[in-house]
């Protein structure tokens, strides 16, 4: 009878831990559903006060809210670090840089609102998959000319490969002289807000403004 | 019966013991050397002093867990760069890079990868090796001339003088060892004081050593040579403040006629290839003798990218506002032909798995995204065939601190035309103010231009205290508490109570 009984325990044991639960993952989330943002442009920048609220608060000041909210338009949003490194370019004295918002002057408004229309395109939605090796180009809300490729890298070196990244370009050529490209790498992709699309550029190597 | 088995036990026990009559024990693997037998012809004593070069060599690149058990890292990451250019204030990290920025920022000991770059181990191991070669060549006479075998005993004075040199711009005092197998656990000396031996073993060295050996020129002024010595021997001085000494010894390297400036266009020779009558001292690689650097190891690795290397981004840069400042002249009219030979911009909006193109501008790309270039390979995205030779000294170095030499003794005309020999071969104009302490400066301005990257900028700081100035880490309290110098590692330590830490690295990570 102790036989049996232990038997049909370790029968338990087996049969119970076959349970194919375990197996079971989240499965592919869907994408549209995670990079849809339900919120507009400048809200979702708002929600993320730790990478974007110097931004956003430069957007404010320089009026600039609506052209962000416009419907259907894309803006490629530069990150805290790459202002503060602006900051630290042109004004290398501690002395001398502006410590708070208020100090900042009229005329270095004006050009950090030129540079900020410079991240809007107006009009139009530009996804990763629309995009390709090949150079397209577009004009941004200041008028200047914007080029936006492909760049496909698998690390190992291998041709067309592996993660595709946005590389999004603008020139920074005199007007009506040869065009010079300075390019930078999108970091977070084909972000939908309820307006627009927004694209995050990684922040190492950029510096507000293209400079 | 019985005397039957009593034969055949004799007979076996013969066999056996006979046959273990060989003496094996006695016997050495023909491929074991032992120090007896190391030191008798004149191929040992050459392969003894090539092998102190090869570990001054890997010294300069620095150690690794071959090395120490101690360390962390697997491979050396051109450690020389850390030591000489890294903490100028001149550099940037695009990736930010945690390691390289708390270097930058003299953040030396908090970094568990940081370490191995406190450890002065391969230069007393190559002071080592020079040691036994002076005590064991003199006995050398199979195979060794007496000529060549003093020539071999001018070289290890000058090697161990030389690592002496190297360890001591780097951690200030240092222990001088000049005795072969030394076990005593050494104190550090002075700064002064070990700068004075190098210039006495200098002085030994110099009338045995020739101008040029036989070879390629990076064979030749890889080595001991007269040129390197007299280099050497006038930078020690310049610590000592002996000027006058400094500039006769740099007075002779300049008449020897060995040595001159190439035109700029010959750069590619110099900096990529060692093969110029530029060079006074390199440490080379050469791929043709099976020698390259790879990944770890040369610091080509963290300036480069594609389509120099794999890499897709830059781990080690000039700022564009940085290189504007250093070089005044291209930021006024671009006539400073050395910014578009030590820089580039790269396409980076191509793609990673072609060779991206260079753009025409140097400057073109963001402030943050200029490519030092002023050593490079070929193009071919790998890491391996990283070849550039270690510079050491060259002609330009040495004409540009006799100027800084003379300046301070009041010839500031002297000065002038050997700075003016180094703008003019830049394209720039000749320098026209001739107060001293104006002219002093701008050579030092010029030293920095002409020698960025070439591990110089830091020593020259350092020698004159002027470090805090440029690196707003180091404070100028700090500095004269020995902020300039790295910290001796934990190893140096060990069993060694006379052993002491830089009085700034006391309190200080």
């Amino acid at each position: 009878m102790k036989l049996i009984i232990a038997i049909a325990l370790a029968g338990m044991v087996f049969t119970s831990g076959c349970s194919k639960d375990y197996y079971a993952d989240g499965g592919i989330q869907d994408i549209d559903k995670i990079q849809t943002l339900g919120v507009s442009t400048m809200d979702y920048l708002k929600s993320r006060p730790d990478v974007f609220d110097t931004l956003t608060t430069l957007i404010t000041m320089a009026g600039l809210e609506s052209a962000v909210n416009a419907n259907g338009s894309t803006f490629l949003a530069p990150k805290d670090y790459s202002i503060r490194n602006y900051f630290i370019l042109k004004y290398p004295d501690p002395e001398k840089r502006p410590k708070t918002f208020d100090d900042i002057t009229e005329e270095e408004m004006e050009i950090i609102t030129a540079n900020l229309k410079n991240y809007i395109i107006p009009g139009k939605e530009i996804l990763r998959s629309s995009l390709a090796t090949t150079y397209s180009y577009d004009t941004t809300y200041k008028g200047t000319k914007a080029r936006f490729n492909i760049v496909q890298d698998d690390y190992l070196g291998n041709v067309n490969m592996g993660a595709k990244y946005i590389i999004f370009s603008l020139n920074k050529g005199n007007p009506g002289g040869a065009e010079i490209y300075q390019s930078v790498q999108v970091e977070t992709a084909d972000l939908h807000s309820t307006n627009g699309v927004v694209h995050v550029l990684a922040a190492d190597s950029h510096i507000f403004g293209f400079n | 019966m019985k005397n039957k088995y009593i034969i055949i036990g004799c007979v076996w026990l013969i066999s056996v013991l006979g046959q273990s009559c060989k003496k094996w024990l006695d016997q050495l693997p023909i491929n074991t050397v032992t120090e007896d037998q190391a030191w008798k012809t004149g191929a040992d004593a050459e392969g003894a002093v090539a092998a102190a070069f090869a570990i001054f060599r890997r010294a300069l690149s620095g150690l690794t867990k071959d090395d120490t058990p101690a360390t962390t890292r697997y491979g050396s990451w051109g450690d020389y760069y850390f030591w000489g250019d890294s903490r100028s204030g001149d550099w940037i990290t695009p990736n930010d890079d945690g390691d390289w920025k708390a270097d930058f920022q003299n953040h030396l000991i908090q970094r568990t990868e940081l370490e191995p770059m406190t450890n002065w181990r391969l230069y007393y191991r190559t002071i080592e090796q020079c040691n036994l070669v002076l005590e064991k060549i003199p006995a050398i006479t199979d195979g060794l001339t007496e000529e060549r075998k003093k020539q071999l005993l001018a070289e290890a004075h000058f090697l161990r003088a030389l690592a002496h040199f190297y360890a001591a711009r780097i951690w200030g005092d240092i222990p001088i060892n000049l005795e072969a197998r030394n076990v005593k656990p050494l104190g550090r000396e002075p700064l002064n004081d070990v700068m004075k031996m190098v210039v006495a073993e200098a002085n030994i060295a110099i009338p045995d050593l020739p101008w040029k050996r036989e070879g390629t020129i990076k064979e030749s002024m890889s080595r001991g040579t007269k040129g390197a010595a007299l280099a050497m021997k006038a930078h020690a001085l310049m610590w000592l403040k002996d000027y006058q000494g400094a500039s006769d010894a740099m007075k002779e390297i300049i008449n020897s006629n060995i040595f001159k400036l190439v035109p700029i266009d010959q750069f590619r020779n110099l900096f990529d290839a060692g093969e110029s009558e530029e060079v006074i001292l390199e440490m080379y690689y050469d791929i043709k003798k099976g020698e390259t650097a790879d990944y770890y190891g040369h610091i080509m690795t963290y300036y480069l990218t594609n389509p120099y290397t794999s890499r897709s981004n830059l781990s080690l840069a000039v700022a564009r506002s940085k290189i504007l400042e250093i070089y005044p002249d291209y930021a006024r009219d671009q006539s400073d032909k050395r910014v578009p030979a030590f820089f580039q911009s790269i396409d980076f909006s191509v793609s990673a798995s072609e060779l991206r193109p260079v753009l025409p501008d140097p400057l073109a790309n963001g402030e943050r995204a200029i490519m030092f270039a002023k050593f490079r390979k070929v193009k071919d995205r790998s890491y391996s065939l990283m070849e550039a030779p270690v510079p050491v000294f060259r002609y330009a170095d040495i004409v540009l601190l006799k100027a800084e030499a003379d300046a301070r003794l009041g010839k500031v005309g002297e000065a002038l035309s050997n700075l003016n020999a180094v703008r003019r071969r830049a394209g720039i104009p000749d320098f026209t103010r001739d107060d001293q302490p104006t002219v002093i400066e701008e050579v030092l301005e010029e030293r920095r231009r002409e020698l960025i990257g070439e591990f110089q900028r830091v020593y020259d700081l350092v020698r004159l205290g002027r470090l805090h100035e440029f690196n707003p880490y180091i404070t100028a309290q700090g500095e004269k508490d020995g902020a300039g110098f790295f910290p001796v590692s934990d190893e140096a330590f060990a069993n060694n109570p006379n052993m002491e830490q830089t009085y700034y690295w006391q309190f200080n990570q």
